[in-house]
């Protein structure tokens, strides 16, 4: 790893010195700008308010549950065996139970769970059943609220993950790869792939460091764009609606990369980098590393406010892995359908348990952030859990799911809440949306917000 | 001109075979089954009924059925195709919970609610082989990543391997087995930033980096002094002790340079103050300076040629001579620079940029020519006279910025890799949302299709030139063309993408193996794996071999470490070649690739059900419905059974299991009859102390032993691995999965193969002259 001093090369500490006049409607500007301010008086310490981030987290298979669920609910229940390495960070979180996907559930439509089980978790779409010709699902909540306050920062969103798709073969019981792969979805059929590499969530956060090369690609970037820009409204005349609405995420993504031109110059110190940061060499072998690395991308893409919304796919739906460091050898999803065979469930409890650690070093990491007057991650709300609830019997309900972060004074961690039985999980997320200033009226399957976050 | 069948109807008379059990098939002489109704017919007598008569026929008999539902009169898929609508009403009734009603004694399970489902999805999908042909949608069809690499490595002239230019690209996503199907390539701003990184950086390989000509010196940058001495005014030291001036110059391009100094010294002793300028230590100019003051300094220039990359240039001061007050020998060295490349003769530029950008004049007339030698190759067709104009419009508006004319040449070329009309590949179906008109390719899309289909690439000159004049859709030159492709190295890429799909091949680096348990396992071994199943796949497309080969074939691809771990004798060193087996050896054909055997594996032992699943999904496309997640691990399952039972034991447990047995009595004993062959392919004879037992018994009554007895009894299912076979293919010549309605063509496509002895260069030449590649119909709005 080399260390970045990035101050001397930084792009855009380039590009404020650019002078050069480049178009901007003034609203935005100025919205930005202020944007900006905000960002970097709470890395300053001062008592300008820090932005409100969320972030989604997802881990494949379930859990097993009963040593996963605490059985007292409140602010004094007791930590489970797998739940234990959560105790120092507990004042941080809350464990939600009850919690419920009914549209993973088959519904007339099959096995596939696995597939449902990631397709699912943040649209609460049921997922049409195709191999491909005719990939059905909906926008996620990231994407949902990547689209309405996206904009305030470079990056709308990120989206990382720590397994690649496979490569050939069928991924589940019919479902396209598509389902099991990607936690995150623009629309109804146009999926946000995700990076895998450290190095490369890196490289979209802070650009190069080369400061001539930096600031010669962006002004040949931009009249290629434009080119391309007139290249495909020309070609959309001639196609049909379908093949036209394939085009289109052809033409958002270019409105997206010119966007992300006209954002760069605008920012400051803030959203770069604290000085002696690693850059990451590539991905780790080790997957505890690998998956503490992608936790410390997510940490600088907040703390340099280069964007306010994440998702992170720890494995794939229905991820068979391994985990050496951890002497289990046997694949993941093969392990979660242990039928109480006490060999096997105990590895099934060390798997969980080695996600639950990373999730808490990831909590801790974050509270000991400065932000405000308060820490980094009292201004965030991250969702850990699964799409399945015990991975033996690839149930949607009662599914596991933590909840850190004060959602900037909105939530009160500290507690296991234990909500009616078959709330549906979109209930949770029509809250976060809420919370982020987002315009929601529905979600997936939500009937309503949940109420017991805040005391 | 076209004679074929795809114009009209094509009508087979054929007759639906009587129920045969799975594992007999006819005679291949005489008119071939029907496999898929075989399959159906077969988990209907051995499966289905004996359900719905516990479950459903109580009331669904007779001529009183309920509702008018009648379950016995299905026989065959003439009657699943007769009852269709009762049998839709049924799987909807079944699948919701809805049928039996709940008030039934004995109601069926949720696994056989699902087994019973499954099998009306795949009766309700039947299509009959001899319907119209219906060749389906064209999806606008981004370039994959293989696609878009090989594009950019015909088209620039890049020598890709040296460069990889789609790292940063997301992996596409995989439907119906392959990652080339138009319908869920998607694009987003990721990929978005991708395409454009790596248009920038094929420009700059295949055009070579952007340097201006000329003798202008350039200060050397950040130079670092040793010796002792006073800075001088343009950034040397005059030297008062040996020491030297070094700087690390990027050079960017081949060519002629030259590094120059301004010197005087002092003298003292008998020699003139000397100046040494060295090249990566190395010196290439030695010379005593007779100037005495700067302002007689003597500008002392050295030519030489420079390699690209990072070079290390100084100048020392060498013969420093000091007698206190009596004599002093020093040497000043300033403004050390560099200039060039010096002239464009001396410069080494890719052959691209000689072509197209060496020797013509500055100017508009210059991007004309570029624009039109260019135009047609990336976008696989002629320009229209407007996409022409935009082009040009591009180098116009960045002549007017003021930027010169090298780089608005190559920002043209950046603009087009970045068009969608260079990354998607489409055609111009007169009326895309209507289903009924069906519209034959132009030409210039069918060489497109032909190209990515067989290459994974552009066309050459020589399609282009046969769709300009235009002769491709002739039958002949088509059928021309495709031999010339297949013999052609580019055909690679139908290996690697296609085979290295269908097989399963590119999930060999994420199998897992245990190393304590195969320490004999290695990635060298593991590479050598996929490499041995490549050349097969390409042995059998090449030399004209029957797709009977796959399945048994007397040679196989080895080197030493293969060889080693199959035990065959004599083979040594890395490379590879072919090895003709005696007829005793079980090795041979798919299922005994080292390749097979380890991506069916766990990564602690073998697994007789992934291998079994593997035969029936990939081999025969009759893949059993997945578990249902409830489902007993198959070493749990066996309670009753000591510690030490055999896994044909604890799998026979599968069999008393009402709800494992209609799968597992395929599964397991396929998996059973591999098991001397231990999870990284090597041979057993014994499994921790039992020997190992490959008796098995198919649904049927059908016996057999081994893999000898596995491969006589695939080969008794020619028919259906054929069918399969043509389906995988067409799905991926296409990049559409290959929906019910296509049954017909892939029917047509296997009967004409089987016509021409099965060769499988002839099931792609098939292909390529069937309705379904050459045409297209429009799609209803989604």
């Amino acid at each position: 790893m080399t260390h970045a001093n990035r101050n001397a090369l930084s792009r855009r500490t380039v590009l404020r010195g650019m002078g050069v006049a480049m178009a901007l409607p003034m609203m935005e500007a100025m919205g930005q700008s202020k944007v900006i301010a905000k960002a970097a008086g709470a890395a300053s310490g001062s008592n300008a308010a820090a932005p409100l981030r969320m972030a989604f987290v997802f881990t494949p298979n379930g859990v097993h549950y009963p040593s996963w669920a605490p059985t007292t609910a409140g602010a004094d229940y007791a930590l489970t065996e797998t739940l234990a390495p959560m105790e120092s960070v507990r004042q941080h979180v809350n464990i939600l139970t009850g919690l419920t996907l009914d549209k993973a559930r088959a519904n007339g439509d099959g096995p596939g769970d696995h597939a449902r089980s990631s397709a699912t978790f943040l649209t609460g779409r049921q997922a049409r059943k195709t191999a491909g010709n005719d990939i059905q699902i909906g926008a996620s909540v990231d994407q949902f609220a990547a689209g309405q306050i996206g904009s305030r920062t470079r990056l709308p969103s990120i989206e990382i993950g720590c397994e690649t798709g496979k490569r050939a073969g069928n991924c589940d019981s019919g479902y396209s790869c598509a389902y099991s792969s990607h936690l995150s979805w623009k629309d109804e059929d146009t999926p946000m792939p995700k990076m895998i590499d450290p190095s490369s969530v890196f490289e979209t956060l802070f650009g190069s460091q080369d400061r001539q090369a930096a600031l010669e690609r962006i002004s040949r970037r931009r009249s290629i764009l434009d080119f391309v820009a007139g290249e495909s409204r020309r070609l959309e005349t001639k196609l049909g609606v379908n093949d036209r609405n394939k085009l289109d995420e052809f033409q958002s993504a270019v409105r997206e990369i010119e966007r992300r031109i006209e954002h760069a110059r605008a920012e400051t110190d803030a959203n770069e980098p604290p000085t002696g940061t690693p850059v990451p060499a590539g991905i780790p072998r080790l997957v505890g590393e690998h998956i503490d690395l992608m936790y410390d991308m997510l940490l600088l893409a907040f703390q340099t406010d280069q964007t306010r919304i994440a998702t992170f796919m720890t494995g794939l739906g229905g991820s068979n892995r391994t985990f050496h460091e951890i002497g289990v050898t046997d694949g993941h999803h093969n392990l979660s359908h242990h039928r109480e065979d006490q060999t096997m469930v105990d590895k099934i409890k060390k798997i969980d348990r080695f996600y639950i650690e990373r999730f808490a070093r990831f909590v801790d990491k974050a509270s000991k952030i400065t932000e405000g007057e308060g820490s980094l991650l009292d201004h965030c709300m991250i969702m850990h859990g699964s799409g399945i609830s015990d991975g033996n019997r690839h149930n949607h309900e009662d599914l596991p799911i933590i909840m850190a972060g004060r959602g900037a004074g909105t939530f009160e961690p500290g507690r296991h809440i234990a909500f009616k039985k078959e709330t549906p999980l979109c209930n949770l997320y029509m809250t976060m949306l809420e919370r982020m200033g987002c315009e929601v009226e529905s979600f997936g399957d939500a009937t309503g917000k949940l109420g017991q976050l805040s005391v | 001109m076209r004679a074929r069948g795809w114009i009209s109807t094509v009508l087979l008379t054929l007759g639906v075979p009587a129920a045969l059990a799975l594992g007999v098939s006819q005679p291949e002489s005489g008119e071939p089954a029907d496999p898929i109704a075989t399959e159906l017919t077969s988990r209907l007598d051995l499966d289905i009924r004996p359900l719905l008569e516990t479950h459903c026929m109580q009331c669904h008999r007779g001529d009183r059925a309920k509702g008018g539902v009648r379950l016995d009169t299905l026989d065959s898929v003439d009657s699943i195709v007769a009852q269709s609508e009762d049998l839709r009403y049924a799987r909807e009734m079944v699948s919701t919970g809805q049928m039996p009603p709940e008030d039934e004694i004995f109601l069926p399970t949720d696994h056989e609610r699902l087994t019973i489902v499954q099998w009306l999805d795949d009766a309700l999908a039947y299509t009959p082989p001899d319907g119209k042909i219906d060749p389906g949608w064209m999806t606008i069809h981004r370039l994959n990543r293989d696609e878009y690499r090989n594009t950019l490595r015909d088209l620039l002239e890049i020598a890709i391997s040296a460069h990889d230019l789609v790292s940063s690209l997301p992996l596409d996503d995989v439907g119906y087995g392959y990652d080339n199907i138009a319908d869920v390539l998607t694009m987003s701003p990721t990929h978005m930033e991708a395409y454009l990184d790596a248009a920038e950086k094929a420009v700059e390989i295949a055009l070579g980096p952007m340097v201006e000509i000329g003798s202008t010196p350039r200060p050397m940058p950040r130079i670092r002094r040793q010796g002792n001495g006073q800075p001088l005014r343009q950034g040397g030291q005059f030297f008062s002790t040996n020491g030297s001036l070094s700087s690390v110059v990027q050079i960017h391009i081949a060519g002629e340079y030259e590094i120059s100094a301004l010197t005087w010294g002092t003298r003292g002793g008998d020699d003139l103050p000397n100046l040494s300028i060295r090249v990566d230590g190395k010196e290439v100019l030695s010379k005593g300076i007779e100037a005495e003051n700067e302002a007689d300094a003597e500008l002392v220039a050295v030519k030489l040629k420079l390699e690209p990359g990072a070079v290390e240039v100084s100048a020392h001061f060498t013969n420093d001579y000091w007698v206190p007050n009596v004599a002093d020998r020093n040497l000043a060295i300033d403004a050390f620079s560099i200039a060039g490349p010096l002239t464009e003769e001396s410069v080494t530029r890719p052959a691209l940029y000689q072509r197209h950008i060496a020797g013509r004049e500055p100017g508009r007339p210059h991007a004309e020519e570029l624009a039109d030698w260019l135009l047609p190759r990336a976008y696989r067709r002629p320009p229209e006279p407007v996409e022409r104009e935009s082009l040009l419009g591009l180098y116009d508006s960045i002549i007017a910025e003021g930027e010169s004319h090298e780089f608005a040449l190559r920002q043209m070329l950046t603009g087009v890799l970045m068009s969608p009309s260079f990354l998607y590949r489409r055609a111009q179906h007169p009326e895309p949302t209507n289903p009924q008109l069906v519209y034959e390719l132009s030409d210039h899309e069918l060489a497109s299709r032909l190209s990515y289909f067989l290459w994974s690439s552009m066309p050459d000159d020589e399609l282009r030139t046969l769709a300009a004049e235009g002769k491709l859709r002739d039958d002949e030159v088509l059928r021309a063309q495709v031999a010339r492709m297949l013999a052609d190295p580019k055909s690679d890429a139908l290996v690697r993408n296609f085979a290295g799909q269908w097989l399963l091949l590119r999930n060999l680096p994420m199998i897992d193996i245990d190393r304590s348990l195969y320490p004999e396992f290695s990635e060298n071994l593991r590479t050598d794996m996929e490499t041995e199943a490549r050349l097969f796949f390409g042995d059998v497309l090449r030399s004209g071999r029957p797709i009977q080969h796959l399945i048994d074939a007397q040679d196989v691809f080895v080197n030493e470490r293969l060889a080693t771990l199959y035990g065959l004798q004599g083979v040594t060193g890395d490379d590879f070649r072919r090895v003709t087996l005696d007829d005793t050896s079980v090795r041979g054909g798919i299922l005994t690739l080292g390749a097979t055997l380890l991506v069916t594996s766990n990564p602690t032992r073998t697994s007789p059900v992934k291998r079994g699943l593997y035969v029936l999904e990939h081999i025969l496309g009759t893949p059993p419905p997945p578990p249902p997640p409830d489902i007993p691990r198959l070493e749990t399952s066996a309670e009753g059974l000591g510690e030490d039972a055999t896994l044909r034991e604890q799998l026979a447990a599968h069999l008393t299991d009402a709800s494992c047995v209609t799968c597992h009595q395929r599964m397991d004993p396929i998996g059973l009859a591999m098991e001397n062959f231990d999870a990284i392919g090597a041979w057993r004879d014994t499994y921790e102390g039992v020997p190992i037992d490959t008796f098995g018994v198919l649904p049927g009554g059908v016996e057999f032993d081994g893999p000898t007895g596995l491969k006589s009894i695939l080969m008794d299912r020619l028919e259906a691995f054929r069918e399969h076979l043509a389906s995988e293919m067409l799905t991926y010549a296409i990049g559409r999965g290959a929906e019910p309605f296509d049954r017909p063509a892939i029917r047509e496509i296997a009967g004409e193969t089987r016509q021409s002895g099965d060769k499988l260069a002839a099931m792609i030449e098939s292909i390529v002259l069937s309705g379904t590649f050459r045409t297209c119909r429009g799609r209803e709005a989604k």
